[in-house]
């Protein structure tokens, strides 16, 4: 018997229940801003809803939606930093604000926006979730040889960027 | 890039967020959760992250909202956003020199505004008002989707087509205050639009729902007696010539 939608929305709300408070927790981590993660959960999980296929089942659903909350929070922050060049061309400059753990974060998203973004990924799933090389080549579907190489790529990348600024 | 430093779980061996969320989901094969579980046992900060976690999971899957909530609540932020770029765009393509001198007088009070907002519905020569968030550094223009956090720091702006005299009071699950004036009776507003009162308040830390009456009179009134009414009853009921504003403000914790 097929079945009906009222049995696939319930089974929809049972999933957001169960996935959306650690989506939420990292979106808020990533992103800093509450209603910004709202609206990255929203987002990711209308599309699961509309398009099911596309959680293949070769993995968790936590682990997807994981990946899946990652990638949304990077568009997120593009839109948020190309918001913002734009708003900076009708603001004066603010005042330098003093150093705290907030300001600390939006210094490692700038850096994580100017990263190429396979490497930005690997960074985030690295250094700030600390996951293992294990579960990192589960995400982006590599080996963990590959997860390695990245983190080397990763460590060069940020060497580069010490010097380019030391150099200016 | 210097602040990145690994968390190194494979050398201290302690699980990632990612494992110990799909513990909770119910995810891991019997052998791995045995292994966390013996983990667990012996180190108290993982214990302690896990029971975050699995407390806030069942807090969310009894009474969190349900994604139809989140939908709507999405949707309105975003279809307010969208009202409030229109105005802004037109506001620019008829005077773009006068939003920068607003920007400019704003700054010079200490807190930079934007240009008008559609948070409340406006029509030509109706009073209205809107609000401003000061929140570090950042200012927005607050809107019936902003959520506000303790210590933000809000700016209302008000317009009125004649001069009137203004309070405004705010009532929430506590009860009434006066945000403005500070002294007993109401303190003229001259007409204009989108003017800034010359006063901020900065959010304390309870949460929930909160609601701020603009009376607009055409002459002073005591402010106590209306304070009183708005904490017995709730509401407030306009006097005759005048009129009455509310907006409504919603404070969560700070993520």
């Amino acid at each position: 018997m097929a079945r009906s939608t009222h049995d696939e929305e319930a089974d929809f709300d049972l999933v957001y229940r169960r996935y959306a408070p650690a989506a939420l927790r990292r979106a808020r981590r990533l992103l800093g801003d509450a209603a910004e993660a709202d609206e990255v959960i929203h987002d990711v999980f209308l599309r699961l809803l509309e398009h099911p296929q596309r959680f293949r089942g070769d993995s968790a659903l936590s682990t997807y939606l994981y990946s899946a909350v990652t990638h949304a929070c990077f568009n997120q922050l593009r839109n948020a930093q190309n918001r913002r060049r734009l708003l900076e061309r009708f603001r004066p400059p603010a005042p330098t604000p003093p150093e705290s753990p907030a300001e600390i974060g939006a210094e490692l998203r700038s850096a994580l926006l100017a990263m190429p973004e396979p490497l930005a990924e690997v960074a985030v799933y690295f250094y700030m979730d600390g996951l293992t090389h294990e579960e990192i080549a589960e995400l982006i579907g590599c080996s963990r040889r590959q997860v390695g190489n990245h983190i080397t790529a990763i460590t060069r990348w940020a060497s580069r960027e010490e010097l380019r600024a030391c150099r200016i | 890039m210097s602040d990145l430093t690994p968390h190194g779980t494979e050398r201290i061996g302690c699980p990632s967020d990612l494992r110990l969320d799909r513990l909770v989901a119910g995810e891991l094969e019997a052998e791995d959760r045995a292994q966390l579980g013996h983990h667990l046992e012996q180190c108290s900060a993982c214990a302690r992250r896990h029971g975050d976690f699995a407390d806030a999971a069942r807090r969310f899957a009894e009474h969190g909202e349900s994604f139809d909530q989140l939908r709507v609540r999405v949707q309105r932020r975003r279809e307010g956003r969208q009202a409030s770029r229109r105005r802004t765009r037109g506001l620019w393509g008829v005077s773009a020199l006068a939003a920068a001198a607003a920007v400019a007088l704003a700054v010079q009070g200490g807190l930079p505004l934007g240009t008008a907002t559609e948070a409340t519905t406006r029509s030509k020569g109706k009073a209205r008002i809107g609000f401003y968030v000061k929140r570090g550094e950042r200012v927005v223009e607050g809107g019936a989707d902003t959520i506000l956090h303790p210590g933000d720091r809000l700016r209302f702006v008000l317009s009125t087509p004649r001069p009137r005299y203004l309070a405004l009071l705010n009532r929430d699950g506590r009860g009434a205050s006066v945000y403005y004036p500070s002294g007993e009776r109401a303190l003229p507003l001259p007409a204009g639009h989108d003017r800034a009162l010359d006063f901020s308040v900065e959010l304390d830390d309870y949460l929930g729902d909160e609601r701020v009456f603009a009376l607009l009179c055409s002459e002073a009134f005591p402010v106590e007696p209306l304070r009183l009414a708005l904490a017995r009853d709730g509401a407030l009921t306009p006097p005759s010539g005048c009129s009455l504003l509310t907006l409504d403000l919603h404070k969560e914790p700070l993520p």
